[in-house]
């Protein structure tokens, strides 16, 4: 490109004209702003804002210099963002001390939850500090282009229109993305890494300071055998003995709560059956009660001198079982009486779905001399697990972590295994998870539970998800 | 964008920023405080001749001296105490001429002492009401505030509280704490069933044969929360078995030898009768009214439930004796009390310290016993609450002289003070449903033993 002194235009070293692919990933798209960047854009790496200002657009210029200046500052100043990150790695050094006088009280002195917090939330300040420099970089590099091209960079009141007119998303946005970085993800985030400390009742952080451990604790965890001095490490062994137990629930309750759904559904459906509205009413109104309500009535109703066994004694069964207090037998009832619960909400999904079945299907059927049961593998279930596959992962996901039924039937289940720890036998791993937290105060050990059924939620629905027919041909269905 | 799509993005957009910053109101400097509800139970503070006759006289109101110490002060107490301690801390600040206390109240029950005083230690209450079990916890936690130094100065306190009340809030010798209420469980039973000379032994409760109710029902004998390891110890207890050693040694426990197979064996043979109602998450109170229930163990906590359902029956006393091998056992549960401490992290400790000491002294516990009915734990006034021969203006609820004799050392024991306890309770619950199930594990005599050392092994096991 030649310079072009005479036109008012600015004169500049040739610059190639490029354009940068936005769309790749970040490290990719600095590059290549690195390369085809001239020597004013090169050094807004390292002073932000500088592209801006030469070009002429001085105040946004201004405002990423600043920005740049505070986060420095921030880094540097007395308790700022070094000293959090340092206290991050060590978790405080100095607990709480004995102080003197007369009536010597305790000084309060470290605390480690204080540390870990404000060290993540320092992290979490960098890596918005290091998208906000990438956001200048791109806007030096575009001002760069504009200029090339002949053509004057947006002025400060120009970009603020076009922030509340094109990018107005990103105006709206930013309110509620912030809250959420603020409220969920670092929170998330500090949970996550209590997983890797051994902070429970006895290392509370202020008195005992907390030290990282690693994967200490997921190892205590996930091992498999036995304890080398003999005997069940009760933490693993709990652990495998819960996650059977959750899964086995997870797939009889998920699978039983959709095919008496659908059998009900279908069952309504038919041609014959009259007042089909009234017998779905009828099936509905038990989601109208409140499963807190219903569930706890339920545990007094099943209890061993509850009401059922009242009436089976006076009809003259002596011994009647007891329901909910017999380990296996409590794991059966557990799982129909979320039938009860959970059926309602599969028969009203499934008539849906059954009303929207093409009629001219069934009819072909018949006409090539079908029965009932051969309709119903070849057309209904097909379709139907087409349509809800995606429902039933969320399904067989929420059920992994139904808290409600276990906790206000049984509470856990009788306790009669006396190798496990804190758990009983028809606890699921987020039952489990809350017995530790407001119990045994064991949060690391509850944090790592809480990562591993992540772990096993987020496995199971990406594969399921992945391999099934919905994933596979979204638009057909044959 | 149009503008009509603009606006509804700006309106929901905004409820979106909103709804993160719900999490804030929850934010404000003290976790766990809830509003004050309208359930606080208004007090009489008159003292009447009775208590005059005791010596507890209310405390004179002085002026405050011109050089007194400004002071700010935090006190926590469940909702229904907080007029009765909003009044008595203005009759401390009253009658303390060096002190000028500002009083902030705040609502914390008793059970969530510990998880609201660990959230922010430096900015939580100075003086705080809390359910003596979480006492080892705190103390561990270092939020307790060591008192011994004020039992130099008042030299009294040793002698005054109840012993076993007094020992209770020890450890190691040194005294963190104030008890003010008794917090553990004795026995209501049904006047028409069974008398008082029959509820003093759980044999003759057994043996009697009560019948049916009027409802059809056969009538259960005894309702105890066998599942629960709060209950069963008392049992343990009694016959001489304790965990951990004398309450520090977190590795020991004998309740795998010869005295506690003697228990188990024993309390087989109570299930065998047939008569032993589970009163788990306190079933047994339905069956009360209707006459199918002769008897309850449970706390002060339930007493006006109790009394509703019990009418005119209404009776309560201390735990029955047992009898194994001959001898005669007292049931020992664990002495708990409701306690009055000092956080250690406190600005004003002086202050603090002799504030739990009045709230927890005579004129204060004379007041909780005429107007809360909260059984004492001083000697002069527990003298007062068993002493049946005189005509008593304030009238005594039989739960109030049931629990001050259940506290007593012959009927009770010392919580241990490891926080190793913490891993009792599910052991202990094994053993009850064990027990309760007549799981053959527990009921043949050859295993018995095995299981035993399994649930001991689990108590004593350190995490």
């Amino acid at each position: 490109m030649e310079n072009n002194t005479g036109n008012g235009q600015n004169n500049y070293q040739t610059t190639p004209c490029h354009e940068v692919d936005y769309d790749r990933a970040l490290p990719i798209v600095l590059g290549q702003i690195f390369t085809y960047g001239d020597l004013f854009t090169k050094l807004s790496f390292l002073i932000m804002g500088f592209s801006n200002i030469i070009r002429g657009q001085i105040i946004k210029g201004f405002i990423f210099l600043l920005t740049e200046v505070m986060f420095f500052y921030y880094l540097l100043m007395e308790n700022g963002g070094v000293y959090h990150l340092g206290r991050l790695i060590t978790l405080g050094t100095n607990p709480a001390s004995q102080g003197d006088g007369d009536f010597g009280q305790i000084i309060y002195n470290d605390d480690s939850r204080k540390c870990l917090l404000f060290g993540v939330a320092t992290i979490v300040i960098i890596f918005a500090f290091i998208a906000l420099w990438a956001e200048s970089l791109r806007s030096g590099y575009e001002a760069q282009y504009f200029v090339a091209k002949g053509k004057r960079p947006n002025s400060f009141y120009r970009d603020i229109q076009i922030y509340f007119d094109k990018k107005i998303y990103r105006t709206l946005l930013f309110l509620p993305i912030t809250g959420v970085l603020i409220f969920t993800v670092l929170p998330i985030i500090f949970m996550i890494c209590i997983g890797f400390t051994n902070y429970n009742m006895e290392h509370n952080g202020y008195t005992r300071l907390i030290d990282w451990i690693g994967f200490d604790m997921f190892g205590k965890v996930l091992h498999m055998g036995s304890d080398p001095d003999g005997g069940v490490n009760k933490f693993s062994h709990t652990f495998w003995t819960v996650l059977g137990w959750t899964l086995i629930w997870a797939v009889a309750t998920t699978f039983l709560c959709y095919i008496f759904g659908m059998i009900l559904a279908m069952v309504i459906n038919r041609k014959g059956i009259k007042y089909k509205k009234f017998w779905r009413t009828l099936f509905i109104t038990s989601v109208a009660v409140p499963q807190f309500v219903s569930l706890l009535i339920m545990r007094s109703f099943l209890s061993e001198f509850g009401l059922l066994n009242s009436v089976l004694r006076n009809i003259g069964i002596s011994d009647p079982p007891n329901w909910l207090g017999d380990s296996n037998l409590a794991k059966v009832v557990v799982i129909i009486v979320n039938l009860w619960v959970g059926i309602p909400y599969t028969m009203l999904i499934t008539t849906g779905i059954l009303m929207n079945i093409p009629a001219e299907l069934y009819e072909a059927a018949k006409v090539d001399g079908a029965n009932a049961v051969t309709t119903f593998f070849k057309i209904t279930l097909p379709y139907m697990i087409f349509v809800t596959t995606p429902y039933l992962i969320q399904q067989f996901i929420g059920n992994i972590n139904n808290f409600n039924v276990i906790y206000l039937l049984t509470g856990g289940g009788p306790n009669l295994d006396l190798d496990k720890y804190q758990a009983g036998d028809t606890d699921l791993l987020v039952t489990w998870l809350y017995k530790l937290t407001m119990d045994s105060k064991d949060y690391n050990l509850a944090s790592v539970i809480g990562i591993l059924i992540f772990i096993l939620s987020a496995t199971f629905s990406l594969i399921t998800y992945r391999s099934s027919g919905s994933y596979k041909n979204e638009e057909e269905f044959q | 964008m149009t503008k009509g799509k603009k606006v509804l993005a700006i309106t929901l957009a905004t409820t979106m920023a909103f709804s993160c910053l719900t999490a804030c109101g929850k934010n404000g400097g003290n976790s766990g405080t809830e509003k004050p509800q309208a359930t606080s139970i208004a007090v009489d503070t008159e003292l009447n001749k009775d208590a005059k006759e005791l010596g507890i006289n209310e405390p004179e109101e002085v002026e405050n001296d011109a050089d007194a110490e400004k002071i700010e002060l935090k006190v926590w107490a469940p909702a229904e105490e907080q007029d009765l301690m909003k009044n008595l801390c203005e009759t401390f600040d009253k009658s303390h001429e060096k002190y000028d206390i500002t009083f902030t109240y705040e609502v914390s029950s008793e059970a969530d002492a510990t998880t609201n005083l660990t959230a922010d230690p430096n900015n939580s209450a100075d003086v705080f009401m809390f359910a003596g079990d979480q006492l080892a916890n705190l103390s561990d936690g270092s939020l307790l505030y060591n008192l011994t130094k004020l039992t130099e100065t008042y030299p009294e306190i040793k002698d005054k509280y109840d012993e076993q009340a007094y020992n209770s809030c020890l450890i190691d010798g040194n005294l963190y704490a104030f008890p003010f209420t008794a917090n553990q469980f004795f026995m209501y039973y049904n006047k028409s069933l069974l008398s008082e000379e029959e509820v003093k032994s759980l044999d003759t409760i057994m043996n009697k044969d009560l019948g049916t109710a009027a409802s059809g029902e056969a009538i259960k004998n005894f309702g105890f929360d066998i599942g629960n390891g709060w209950y069963i110890l008392a049992f343990m207890y009694g016959n001489g078995c304790t965990l951990y050693g004398d309450g520090t040694q977190a590795t020991e426990c004998n309740w795998n030898s010869e005295d506690g197979i003697a228990v188990v064996k024993y309390l087989n043979g109570i299930m065998a009768t047939g008569k032993l109602y589970n009163n788990a998450d306190d079933a047994g109170m339905s069956l009360l009214d209707k006459g199918e229930l002769a008897t309850i163990v449970t706390g002060s906590w339930n007493s006006n439930a109790v009394k509703d359902k019990l009418g005119d029956n209404y009776a309560a006393c201390v735990l029955p004796t047992f009898t194994i091998d001959g001898k005669e056992c007292h049931m020992k549960p664990f002495a708990d009390f409701k306690m009055i401490g000092v956080n250690a992290f406190t600005k004003a400790p002086k202050a603090s310290a002799e504030l739990a000491y009045f709230l927890s002294d005579n004129y204060s516990q004379w007041q909780r016993l005429q107007n809360r009915a909260y059984a004492p734990t001083i000697k002069v006034l527990q003298d007062y609450v068993m002493d049946d021969t005189k005509e008593k203006t304030v009238e005594i609820d039989p739960a109030v002289i049931a629990a001050t004799e259940q506290m007593k050392a012959e009927n009770s024991s010392l919580r241990p003070t490891t926080p190793q306890l913490k891993n009792y309770w599910s052991f202990g619950a094994n053993l009850g449903s064990l027990i309760y199930k007549q799981d053959e594990r527990i009921t043949d005599e050859t295993k018995m033993k095995d299981a035993l050392d399994k649930i001991v092994k689990g108590i004593t096991t350190v995490m």
